[in-house]
């Protein structure tokens, strides 16, 4: 996702992990479990923090590499354009407090890292640009509430509502020059003609949207003895921000069957396959759509979630595109790596 | 409809604003384009092809995967200016 316009994301609770196909090969070989076993899984879920109350802290990375290069769905051969690309990477520093089991309240701070090699048209001709852009990104506030929770030894089922809002606290200085160089070359171009020379815009380098939106997401965690599935379904409702430019509103699903592969005295090891579909609408300008923006895609990957004790746990995985299709010329992600670590205080 | 890039041409020089043209041209694909632009031309046996004017790059649109159309802004300075079109293959 983009976390293309760097967009602050739903904390992944309640078992937040992704999953892989290996999974199911993997598992058949390890040791069945025992009543100790679902222990560790019963307590992994403490380490993860959605059982009681109390203050928790996650750190979570996600890097992802905009390198290949498509013009209205598909990719382009090889040309000059390949020297263009978008490699972004947020940090989440995510401090929450669970009120209760059922209620719990998270202030994400990213920071968002842009490095990129882009070509822009003016209306004197084209001009090259390569740099770094690194800055607070949009911190969002966002509570959960559990509106159904079953947590058994041998089973358990949570699902979660989540809602918050995203603040205008990143600098959006990048969205305003893209605005102002659009109304220069529709003077002389004429409105609707497409201005992107490059996969890369400029709009996709900045720190914050300079608007304030919704975020909202439901979450579903089952699991059966070893056994777990899990699915989440995300929308941000994007409002007019910077110098009236608003980024497209946002969907994401994703979920996928996992299980245990390791559970000790100390703690679990988790493998999930994880499957996810991502949408963004055409960002507009007063009102006007943008030509190429908007993506819709389908990733695929493994993800791996560690707890140790009672109070820590982390998780990584990489989602590989499997299909994307884009409105006119954008450079779309060629793969999303993230990781994470939680310490329940 | 004139075939894009076969017979590469600048469409057409307008004046825009209160001190500048606009060059119009189109480019085809998998051909590189390079508008210049010389403000006095001079001639060594055999105008136009023969020139020994100095041609400065106003703008560079390399081989690039799609057709395009471009408008390209100058600045007027001087009383005249001529311009061309260089596009290989």
């Amino acid at each position: 996702m983009t976390i293309r316009a760097p967009s602050a994301r739903l904390v992944r609770y309640a078992a937040g992990v992704w999953a892989g196909a290996g999974l199911l090969t993997i598992l058949p070989l390890l040791p069945t479990a025992t009543a100790c076993e679902l222990c560790a899984i019963y307590s992994a879920d403490s380490a993860r923090g959605t059982s009681s109350a109390g203050f928790l802290f996650t750190v979570s990375e996600q890097y992802i590499a905009y390198r290949t290069v498509q013009l209205n769905g598909d990719e382009l051969p090889p040309s000059f354009l390949d020297r263009y690309f978008r490699d972004t990477s947020i940090t989440h520093l995510v401090p929450s407090y669970n009120f209760s089991d059922r209620l719990a309240l998270s202030v994400n701070v990213p920071l968002v890292r842009h490095h990129f090699r882009r070509l822009e048209l003016l209306p004197a001709g084209t001009a090259e640009e390569h740099g770094t852009e690194f800055g607070l990104g949009d911190v969002s506030v966002i509570g959960r509430w559990t509106a159904f929770a079953l947590n058994k030894m041998d089973h358990s089922l949570f699902i979660n509502v989540m809602g918050g809002i995203k603040t205008p606290t990143g600098d959006a200085d990048r969205v305003r020059a893209e605005v102002e160089k659009d109304r220069a070359l529709d003077a002389i171009y004429g409105p609707g003609h497409n201005h992107f020379v490059s996969g890369v815009h400029e709009h996709d380098l900045t720190l914050g949207s300079g608007s304030l939106d919704g975020i909202f997401g439901l979450t579903l965690s089952s699991r059966w003895k070893r056994w777990f599935l899990n699915g989440q379904f995300q929308y941000y409702l994007r409002t007019e921000g910077e110098a009236g430019f608003t980024f497209g509103d946002e969907i994401m699903v994703s979920g996928g069957p996992g299980g245990y592969i390791w559970l000790g005295d100390s703690g679990t090891l988790s493998l999930q396959f994880n499957a996810s579909y991502d949408s963004m609408a055409r960002d507009q300008i007063n009102g006007d759509k943008l030509n190429s923006t908007g993506w819709s895609g389908w990733f695929a990957g493994p993800q791996l979630s560690l707890t140790l004790g009672e109070h820590f746990s982390a998780n990584g995985g990489v989602d590989i595109p499997l299909a994307l299709t884009n409105n006119g010329l954008q450079n779309v992600p060629n793969y999303r790596v993230h990781a994470g670590i939680t310490f329940r205080f | 409809m004139p075939l894009l890039g076969a017979d590469p041409h600048i469409e057409r020089i307008e004046l825009f604003s209160t001190n500048s043209v606009l060059i119009h041209f189109d480019t085809e694909k998998n051909r590189d384009y390079r508008l210049e632009y010389a403000n006095t031309l001079r001639c060594a046996g055999g105008c136009p092809t023969n020139t020994a004017s100095t041609w400065v790059l106003l703008f560079h649109w390399p081989s690039s995967p799609f057709d395009n159309h471009f408008i390209v802004a100058d600045v007027r300075t001087n009383t005249q200016r001529c311009y061309r079109l260089k596009v290989t293959p």
